[in-house]
C-alpha cells in the first residue's frame, strides 16, 4: 500500500511538539467536558430513550457537524508534550477525504475487502472475529486463533493476547516485548496456516506493550503489511508518543493501519449524547492524527465497561450514520458485551449490536470482546459466528426494522448487565482436540438462532 | 542467512541473565569488576605494551596471554545490564561453546553485491572487506544524498555506512519520540536512493545512525527498508555494559534473522586503565558480545578518554595486540574502526589512517571500516577521499607482516602524534568535494597524492 505523504506525517508530529501548552485537567474539563456540553445544546443532539437505532438523518447530520466542530476546535491532546494538536478546516477535510473507501487486506485466496457502506445499504459487511484484547494462556493461544480462523464467515482474524512469552513475564519496554511480538506472530501465522487460510489478514499485534511490540511484530518473519495493524487514542482524544510512533511505522512500512478510540460514557464526555459526539470526533481525528485506513470508536461504560448498555446503542448507531452519511471513512463497530461464553445473554448482546451497526451503515464488525475482555480465556468463536450470521442477515434491514429487533433483544439482557455472568473459559466452551464448541454451548447457540428466527430475522 | 542466528531458547536464557543475575551497584561494577579485575589480570598475565615507542607488536605469546586474560575477565565479571542493575554471568564452558561454533566465514549483501568474508590471521595475505562510509557523522539533510552517493560510488567499497541526520523534514529530531521513526526512515530511504544512483542497488548498507533509541533499529529493520542481509549495529556500553535498548536491538536482529555487527569502545584512561587494560577489555568485549548480542561481525573502537580518537599512539599497539589475540584464538570476524583525530584536507588524517590500517590489517582483521573522520564529532567533516586512501592502505597492508609494518607505523605515528593536541578538524565535505561531480577538489586530491608519495618513500608498496 503506497503511503508517501511524508510532509503531512511530519506536520502531524510537529503539531504534537509545537501546539499550545495545556494542562491535562484543563483539556478534560474545558476542551472536552464543557465543549461537548455546548455542542449538544448548539446542535440539539437528543433522541427518545427507548430508540436504539434512530432513523433521523437530520439528527445524524447535526451530530456529524457537532463531531466535526469538536475535532476542529479542540483537536487532539498529546500527553507526552502537553500540547494541543490543531488542524485547520481545510487540513482536516483533506485528510478525511484522502482515506480509502475500499481496502483489500490479506493475500491471495484469503484476501478480504472492506467497502464503504451507508445506512440501510444492502451490501456485504466484513467480519472480524477474534478474542482481541483478551488474554489467553500462551499454550492455548494457537488453538484459539485456529478455532476462529476455521469459522468460514470470519474474514479477518483478531488474536487474543498472551501474558507470557516462552513462559516468561513480558516486561514493558524490555527485549521481552520483541520476544513476545515474534512469539505471538509465529503462533498466529501457524494457526491460520493450520486452518487452511495462510493469507488471511490478522489483527496485529494483539499483545499489549509499548510501541516496541508493534514495531517488532511488523517485520520480517512476523506480521505482514497486509495484516491489520493497530494504534489508538487514549480517552478522550489524547495521543501518546508511543501511538504516534506506531502510526509512523505503519505508514512508512505501507501497512494496513487500524485506529481506534474508546469514548467513555459517564466520563468527561458526559452521557449518551456526548458519547455520540465523541464517537464522531474520535474517528475524524484518528484519521487526521494516526492516518488509519480503518477507524472505530468502541465506547465504554465508565463502570460496566461494556458497549452494549442500552444508552450506548443509539449513541453508536447515530455516530455510524453520521460518519457514513458525511465521509467515506471505513468505520466499524466494536462489540464488547458484558456477558461471557456459554451464556445466552452474550448472544443477545452481540445480535443487538450487529443489527444496530449494520443497519446504521458500518463497513465491518469486530466480534467479540466477550465479557468485556477482562477475564482470561473467556471468549469463543461461537459468538463471532453468531455475529457474522446476524450481520449478514441485517444487510437487508432498514433501521426501523432493526430497531424493532434490537428492542426485543435489549429486553432480554439489559437487566442482567450489572451482574453479568462472565461465562466459561475457552478450554471449557470448546473441545481442544476438534476445536468445535462443547455440546452445551452449541445447544445454547442453536436455541438463540431459533429465537432470532422466531423474531423474523432471516438467518 | 538461512540458519537461525541462535536458537530462541538460548537467546531467552541470555535475557534471563539480565533479569535474574546478582544485583550490583554500578560503582562496584566499574571499580571492582572492571578496574580492579583488569588490573589484576594485566599483572597475572604479565602484559606489557611499549607506549614510549608504539608500533605493531609481533609477540604471539603475549597475544595469547591477552586472550587468556580476556577469557578470565569474561568469566569473572561477565556483562552488566544497566536497566536491571544485574550481573549477567557466563560460565567458561558456555563461552567456549559460543566461540566453538563461530563460523570461519560470514556473508553480507545480495546478488552481485554479495560479499563472503573469510577468516584471516596475523601476517596472512588475504582479502580484507571494506566498509567505507561516514559512520554516523552528523550531516544536514541536503548533504545526505550527495555524500552517501559519493561513498557508494567507490568501486572497492564493499559496504556502506551512512551518517546521521541533524534534522528530519526540516524539524529537530527529538530522541525517544516518533521523530526517531521518521528520521531513521528518511536516513535509510536516502541511503537506498544513493546506492541506486551509484548503480549498486544490492549494496549492503549499515544503519540507521540517526536514532538514539532502539526505536530506530526496530522501525527500520522491516518490510521495505533495511534488509536482513544488511550490516546492522548493536553495541555494548563502556565497560562491558548492556542496556535494554541494545538487547531490544539484538533481539530484533535475532527474530528477523538479520546480519548484525556488534561494537564496543573500551575507554583508554577510564576503568579499563591503559593500553594493556584496553587490549584485555577489547578481547573480552568481543567474546561477551558474541555470547550476549549474537552478532556476526565485531569491532572495538577504543576511545581516548578526552580526545575520543582511537589512533592515539598507545592505542595502536593495544588494538593490534587485541586483534592478534582474537585472530589466533577464535574464528570471530573482526573489523577495525577508523576514528582519526584530524579532518578532511589535513595530512595528519592520512597519516593516522595509514598507521592504523597497517597495524590492524597485519594483525589479522577481516574487515576494515571507516572513516569516522575528526572523531565523528563535527558536522559533515568527512569525505570519501579518505576512504579511497584507506582502501589503498588496506591493499598494501594485506601483503605485509607485522614486522614489516612496524617501522612504517612508528614513523607515521611520529608524524601525527603532536598534531593530535591541536584538533585539526579540517574542512566540511562541501568544501573538499565538488557537489556536482562528486569528486574531490584538486587541493584535497593533491594533499592525498603528496602523502601517497611520502608513504612510498617510506617503503610502502602502494
Amino acid at each position: 500500500m503506497k503511503k508517501d505523504n511524508l510532509e503531512y506525517l511530519a506536520s502531524v508530529l510537529e503539531k504534537a511538539d509545537t501546539g499550545p501548552v495545556i494542562e491535562e485537567k484543563e483539556w478534560d474539563y474545558q476542551y472536552i467536558g464543557a465543549k461537548v456540553k455546548d455542542l449538544i445544546k448548539k446542535y440539539d443532539i437528543s433522541w427518545e430513550k427507548d430508540t436504539y437505532v434512530p432513523a433521523d438523518d437530520d439528527l445524524a447530520d447535526r451530530l456529524y457537524q457537532a463531531g466535526w466542530e469538536l475535532a476542529l476546535e479542540s483537536g487532539v491532546y498529546c500527553r507526552n508534550t502537553k500540547k494541543q494538536m490543531l488542524w485547520t478546516q481545510d487540513e482536516l477535510q483533506e485528510v478525511i477525504d484522502s482515506g480509502p473507501s475500499e481496502l483489500v487486506v490479506g493475500t491471495g485466496d484469503d484476501e478480504a475487502v472492506l467497502r464503504q457502506r451507508r445506512p440501510e445499504q444492502p451490501s456485504r459487511v466484513t467480519i472480524l472475529g477474534g478474542a482481541y484484547g483478551t488474554l489467553i494462556e500462551e499454550e492455548l493461544f494457537g488453538a484459539m486463533v485456529e478455532a476462529y480462523a476455521m469459522e468460514p464467515l470470519i474474514d479477518i482474524v483478531e488474536p487474543p493476547s498472551i501474558p507470557t512469552a516462552f513462559g516468561r513475564t513480558i516486561r514493558i519496554q524490555s527485549p521481552w516485548e520483541v520476544m513476545a511480538a515474534r512469539r505471538e506472530s509465529d503462533l498466529a501465522l501457524a494457526a491460520i496456516t493450520r486452518a487452511g487460510r495462510p493469507g488471511m489478514c490478522v489483527g496485529a499485534a494483539a499483545t499489549s506493550g509499548s510501541e516496541i511490540i508493534e514495531l517488532a511484530a511488523t517485520s520480517y518473519n512476523a506480521y505482514r503489511q497486509t495484516d491489520w495493524h493497530h494504534t489508538s487514542f487514549i480517552s478522550e482524544n489524547k495521543v501518546s508518543y508511543a501511538d504516534l510512533t506506531r502510526a509512523a511505522h505503519f505508514y512508512l512500512t505501507g501497512s494496513v493501519a487500524h485506529t481506534f478510540c474508546d469514548p467513555i460514557y459517564g466520563g468527561f464526555l458526559g452521557g449518551k449524547e456526548g458519547v455520540a459526539i465523541g464517537c464522531v470526533a474520535g474517528p475524524i481525528l484518528l484519521r487526521a492524527t494516526l492516518l488509519g485506513d480503518t477507524v472505530n470508536a468502541g465506547p465504554s461504560h465508565a463502570h460496566l465497561s461494556c458497549d452494549t448498555h442500552p444508552d450506548l446503542l443509539a449513541a453508536q448507531a447515530l455516530s455510524f450514520q453520521a460518519i457514513a452519511r458525511n465521509t467515506k471513512l471505513l468505520k466499524g463497530i466494536h462489540i464488547r458485551p458484558a456477558h461471557g461464553p456459554g451464556t445466552k445473554e452474550i448472544l443477545y448482546e452481540v445480535a443487538a449490536m450487529a443489527l444496530m451497526g449494520v443497519s446504521s451503515g458500518v463497513d465491518y464488525l469486530k466480534s467479540v470482546q466477550a465479557a468485556c475482555g477482562v477475564n482470561m480465556g473467556h471468549t469463543s468463536p461461537v459468538e463471532a459466528r453468531l455475529c457474522a450470521r446476524v450481520a449478514h442477515a441485517a444487510e437487508a434491514l432498514s433501521r426501523e426494522e432493526a430497531n424493532a429487533l434490537v428492542t426485543q433483544l435489549v429486553n432480554k439482557y439489559q437487566a442482567l448487565i450489572p451482574t453479568a455472568d462472565t461465562g466459561i473459559h475457552f478450554r471449557d466452551s470448546y473441545n481442544l482436540e476438534t476445536l468445535e464448541p462443547a455440546p452445551a454451548w452449541q445447544k445454547s447457540y442453536e436455541e438463540v438462532i431459533d429465537e432470532l428466527k422466531e423474531m423474523d430475522l432471516k438467518l | 542467512m538461512n540458519d537461525p542466528k541462535v536458537q530462541i531458547d538460548e537467546f531467552a536464557n541470555i535475557l534471563d541473565k539480565a533479569e535474574n543475575g546478582p544485583m550490583l551497584d554500578i560503582n562496584d561494577w566499574d571499580q571492582v569488576y572492571i578496574y580492579q579485575t583488569i588490573k589484576d589480570l594485566v599483572q597475572k598475565y604479565d602484559l606489557k605494551i611499549d607506549i614510549q615507542d608504539p608500533g605493531v607488536p609481533s609477540d604471539d605469546d603475549m597475544a595469547d596471554r591477552v586472550f587468556q586474560a580476556a577469557m578470565d575477565l569474561a568469566v569473572q565479571s561477565g556483562v552488566y545490564c544497566t536497566d536491571t542493575q544485574r550481573q549477567m554471568i557466563f560460565t567458561r564452558e558456555e563461552l567456549e561453546k559460543v566461540l566453538a561454533r563461530v563460523p570461519e566465514e560470514v556473508q553480507i549483501g545480495e546478488g552481485s553485491e554479495t560479499r563472503v568474508i573469510k577468516k584471516r590471521t596475523v601476517d596472512q595475505e588475504g582479502h580484507v572487506t571494506i566498509g567505507g562510509g561516514f559512520w554516523g557523522v552528523v550531516v544536514p539533510e541536503d548533504l545526505l544524498l550527495p555524500m552517501t552517493t559519493a561513498y557508494a560510488q567507490i568501486e572497492e567499497n564493499d559496504f556502506l555506512c551512512t551518517g546521521a541526520l541533524r534534522t528530519t523534514y526540516g524539524r529537530p529530531i527529538r530522541a525517544f519520540s516518533p521523530w526517531d521513526t521518521l528520521a531513521c526512515w528518511q536516513e535509510m530511504r536516502t541511503t537506498f536512493e544513493a546506492v541506486e544512483r551509484a548503480g549498486r542497488p544490492g549494496m549492503t548498507v549499515s544503519g540507521p545512525n540517526t536514532s538514539a533509541s532502539a526505536i530506530g533499529t526496530v522501525t527500520t529493520v522491516t518490510h521495505g527498508c533495511v534488509r536482513p542481509s544488511d550490516y546492522g549495529s548493536v553495541a555494548f556500553m563502556s565497560e562491558l555494559k548492556v542496556s535494554y535498548d541494545d538487547l531490544i536491538r539484538a533481539c530484533h536482529y535475532v527474530q528477523t534473522n538479520s546480519f548484525a555487527h556488534n561494537f564496543y569502545n573500551p575507554i583508554f584512561g577510564g576503568y579499563a586503565g591503559g593500553a594493556e587494560g584496553v587490549a584485555v577489555a577489547h578481547v573480552a568485549g568481543f567474546i561477551l558480545m558474541k555470547a550476549t548480542l549474537f552478532g556476526e561481525a565485531f569491532n572495538a573502537g577504543p576511545s581516548h578518554a578526552h580526545m575520543s580518537t582511537n589512533t592515539f599512539p598507545p592505542l595502536i599497539p593495544a588494538q593490534s595486540l587485541a586483534h592478534q589475540a582474537l585472530s589466533r584464538n577464535t574464528n570471530i570476524t573482526c573489523a577495525n574502526f577508523t576514528r582519526p583525530n584530524a579532518g578532511p584536507g589535513e595530512k595528519d588524517l592520512l597519516y593516522e589512517i595509514a598507521a592504523y590500517q597497517l597495524a590492524l590489517v597485519t594483525s589479522g582483521v577481516e574487515i576494515a571500516t571507516g572513516v569516522q573522520t575528526a572523531t565523528g564529532r563535527h558536522e559533515a567533516h568527512c569525505s570519501p577521499l579518505e576512504v579511497r586512501f584507506l582502501i589503498q592502505m588496506v591493499r598494501a597492508a594485506e601483503k605485509m607482516t607485522r614486522a614489516e609494518a612496524d617501522p612504517i607505523v612508528k614513523k607515521l605515528i611520529g608524524l601525527y602524534k603532536d598534531g593530535q593536541k591541536e584538533n585539526k578538524i579540517g574542512k566540511r565535505f562541501d568544501e573538499v568535494y565538488d557537489l556536482d561531480s562528486l569528486e574531490p577538489t584538486n587541493e584535497w586530491q593533491g594533499v592525498v597524492d603528496e602523502v601517497v608519495d611520502e608513504l612510498e618513500d617510506l617503503g610502502l608498496k602502494i
